[in-house]
């Protein structure tokens, strides 16, 4: 018995000494730490506006199809463009946003249609999981004891390897701390992917697919259930929510009853749902490096087209866009909307 | 049922491990024996309870074929049934495909292959010796926990009835032994970390380029070289993972399977690795298609014929697909060539032993490229990569790392069939590949391995066993399931 008992006490070692590891010695500075410094300047930049403002919250569809230099001016309203990543945990997110959204704030979420569907381990094993259990162990415990023990366990072989390489990588070469922030400007918004970059993407864009959820399975995912959480947490304090359609490729149209799925899905909890007549879709040619990221031409032309839409939802006047904002939305390969239509 | 699960490890082991000790105790070896079958059955039948019937079916039918397998009628006639009855399930959408018949859509039933092969086993012994081993002679219930034993019986490790059939009777009367739990217990969790730690880490590496190879990608020569290595990984770990999670459950019960995995990756010979890859089936198709053949009987010419159709049949035991005959037909050109080097070299010309390894790995590694791509085109795709015929790329911001590389690579914005095709994936495959190949090449195995060596292994990936098992989503069925 006492073989096996060592057994049992190494395996428990085993699982102690990993929780620790990941807890409080491996790190992945370049992955996850830049997502932690984007995380945290676009939280302190919205921190500093003052109400009512225009939070734009996503995954990297907001970050990269939407500017906030465009909407925010155009509606005449502070805006921080909240988006970072996909994969990032609804939850966290909200619980980050929360304490800084106040009465009369509008929260424009064009969410990837991908966050109403992820299943709940997967919503538990995005990268905010590992951020939590290393950096931001407060908000990890306000998010439950499920999520608490997900996160602990949130980290594979391959992290381990990675926080390796990623830590060797800014040992030799500092420069690439949060080489990402040259992508993005204060106010949030991604920048740096143009038209003349996505040239080199063309192939990759070309090989890449993705099928839309079912409208039947969109309503009932259990991201869709945080959202509505979160809208429903909206409505008692005086928030104003609208959803909106997220980019993807025009070659995968939506199926025709999405939109009103989407449109009940937001109405039925307090909010709104922009309807746009393209419904985000663009040629392939109008994208940088994924569904989600337009080339910063089409980003200023999609945010034109955002604002004009978005101002009689909010009973405001749309300003003219910036001139900067007109000019580079003339050259997106799309012609197939006018972005004052 | 699969091993790397909640339910199985969690939940069916221990009341199993328990029943049959307990049992055995209690009510003597029957009863045991009956536990043991029926939790056996359970475990096939959990989730396609439709091929249960099918098992039972064979048992029962081949138990009474065993006891009149000494004549030499039943004993083809037996043998002729069983492969009749695989063929149909395996080969039968095949073959109708091929001759223009109406396709029969027959789902290949799980472990066919094996418990098949178990129980020719089983006939071969009795025609050979005249008997079964000694007093399960007359017991269905030694016999059927011989073939049924969850433990073997979805992929094997195949096992002579005469190695087994007895030690399930001493396993009974000894009752529970906890040094051979412990043992047991060791192997299965090292096995897990094999298969769920390192074969699945693997796999999205192996995925992406041959799927991108399989949809006409163009891969350049580090996306194909690195999906083949992830592959080769990948299969190793995964079915040596299950091996020696087959063996340790085993243990625990008091049985001791044959070794199935001896390192094969570091073989010195094509014949070598053959020795070393899957070695009970490798010991069947000696015993079972070469030796019938012929084996080395009948002249050179013939043995060398003999030869490539035993490597045919095992590469179409695979599946009814040419893309595994091609495999086989590789390894049976790959013998020859050897056989017919150690016949004509002169005594003093010896590859040196590191040049010698190399080269067999290389030629294992290029053969996989068939049995992993899903057609022709994809492999041929896969390996104008791995010739360099696609050139070399690496993403701009490592090349900017490396300024001088400039003229030999082509810089590209990310490697789309590499990982998830960020910057840090050449790094972290490269990485984790190197890992992987320390580990094959470079560490004992599992069964040479020290105490105190398995100990350090079971510490350093014990965390990420149970994160797999628990936390990563549905559970990957081994990849000899399919065969």
């Amino acid at each position: 018995m006492r073989r096996l008992g060592s057994v049992l006490a190494l395996l428990l070692a085993a699982i102690g000494l990993y929780g620790l590891a990941f807890a409080c010695v491996l790190d992945r500075p370049l992955s996850l730490g830049t997502l932690r410094g984007a995380i945290g300047a676009k939280l302190a930049y919205a921190a500093a506006l003052p109400s009512p403002k225009l939070v734009i919250l996503a995954g990297s569809n907001a970050l990269f199809s939407h500017s906030c230099a465009v909407i925010g001016a155009m509606l005449r309203l502070p805006c921080v463009n909240g988006g970072v990543a996909l994969g990032l945990g609804l939850d966290y997110q909200f619980a980050l946003w929360k304490p800084l959204l106040h009465a009369g704030d509008i929260i424009y979420m064009p969410m990837e249609l991908q966050q109403y569907i992820v299943r709940s381990g997967a919503a538990r094993a995005g990268p905010d999981a590992p951020i939590m259990w290393r950096y931001d162990r407060a908000t990890l415990a306000g998010l439950g004891r499920a999520r608490i023990i997900s996160a602990a366990f949130s980290s594979t072989a391959e992290d381990a390897v990675l926080s390796l390489v990623e830590t060797a990588a800014l040992a030799l070469h500092p420069g690439l701390a949060h080489a990402s922030f040259a992508e993005t400007d204060t106010a949030g918004d991604g920048i740096g992917h143009a038209l003349a970059g996505a040239l080199v993407n063309r192939r990759f864009l070309s090989g890449l697919h993705r099928d839309d959820p079912g409208p039947a399975a969109l309503a009932s995912g259990y991201g869709a259930a945080e959202i509505v959480q979160f809208l429903d947490w909206a409505r008692a304090r005086g928030l104003r929510v609208i959803g909106g359609w997220p980019t993807e490729f025009a070659d995968t149209p939506p199926d025709p009853r999405l939109a009103q799925v989407l449109a009940g899905f937001y109405s039925e909890h307090g909010a709104v749902f922009l309807s746009l007549p393209n419904r985000g879709r663009y040629p392939r040619a109008d994208f940088f490096d994924s569904q989600d990221h337009l080339v910063a031409e089409c980003q200023a032309r999609h945010s034109v087209a955002v604002a004009y839409r978005l101002a009689p939802l909010l009973g405001r006047a749309a300003a003219l866009p910036p001139a900067a904002a007109v000019a580079a939305a003339a050259r997106c390969p799309s012609v197939s909307e006018s972005p004052a239509s | 049922m699969l091993f790397g699960t909640p339910l199985f490890l969690l939940v069916f082991l221990p009341i199993t491990l328990a029943a049959f000790h307990l049992g055995g105790r209690w009510f003597g070896r029957g009863p045991a024996l009956v536990l043991l079958i029926g939790a056996s059955f359970v475990f096939y039948g959990w989730g396609r309870a439709a091929d249960l019937p099918l098992l039972v079916g064979s048992i029962g039918a081949n138990y009474l074929l065993a006891r009149r397998a000494t004549e030499r009628r039943w004993f083809i006639g037996g043998v002729a049934a069983n492969l009749g009855l695989l063929g149909l399930f395996k080969y039968g959408s095949f073959i109708a495909r091929v001759m223009g018949w109406p396709d029969p859509h027959l789902s290949l039933p799980l472990g066919i292959s094996f418990f098949t092969f178990q129980q020719i086993m089983v006939l071969a012994e009795r025609w050979r010796r005249g008997r079964l081993p000694r007093s399960p002679d007359a017991s269905f219930l030694g016999y059927a926990a011989c073939i049924a034993f969850f433990a073997h019986l979805m992929a094997g490790p195949l096992v002579r009835p005469s190695e087994i059939i007895l030690q399930f009777e001493r396993s009974t009367a000894r009752g529970f032994q906890p040094d051979e739990v412990a043992e047991g217990l060791m192997i299965v969790l090292l096995g897990l970390a094999k298969k769920l730690v390192l074969a699945d880490g693997f796999a999205p590496f192996a995925n992406r380029g041959f799927d991108a190879a399989a949809h006409g990608g163009t891969l350049t020569l580090l996306e194909a070289w690195y999906a083949v290595l992830a592959f080769s990984l990948q299969i190793y770990f995964d079915f040596s993972g299950y091996s020696d999670i087959a063996i340790g459950l085993a243990r625990m019960f008091s049985i001791r399977f044959p070794l199935n995995f001896d390192s094969p990756y570091k073989a010195l010979t094509i014949q070598d690795f053959w020795r070393r890859w899957n070695m009970t089936l490798s010991r069947f198709l000696r015993d079972f298609v070469y030796i019938p053949l012929g084996g080395n009987r009948h002249g050179e010419p013939r043995r060398l014929l003999n030869l490539m159709l035993t490597m045919l049949l095992g590469g179409l035991w695979h599946g009814a697909a040419w893309r595994f005959v091609l495999w086989g037909g590789l390894h049976g050109l790959y013998l020859i060539i050897h056989e017919d080097w150690q016949r004509r070299r002169p005594r003093w010309m010896r590859l040196p032993p590191v040049l010698a390894q190399g080269l067999t790995l290389l030629a294992v590694l290029v053969a996989w490229v068939p049995f992993r791509a899903p057609n022709l085109a994809a492999t041929l795709g896969m390996l104008r990569g791995m010739a360099g015929l696609n050139g070399l790329a690496i993403p701009a911001p490592l090349l900017a790392l490396a300024p001088w590389l400039g003229h030999i690579v082509q810089s590209v914005p990310v490697l789309p069939a590499l990982g998830d095709a960020r910057t840090l994936s050449l790094p972290d495959a490269t990485a984790c590949l190197l890992i992987g190949w320390v580990i094959v090449l470079c560490l004992p195995n599992l069964h040479e391995a020290s105490p105190r060596l398995r100990a350090w292994g079971l510490l350093g990936t014990g965390g990420f066993t149970v994160q797999s098992l628990l936390f990563a989503g549905a559970a990957t069925p081994f990849l000899y399931f399919r065969f």
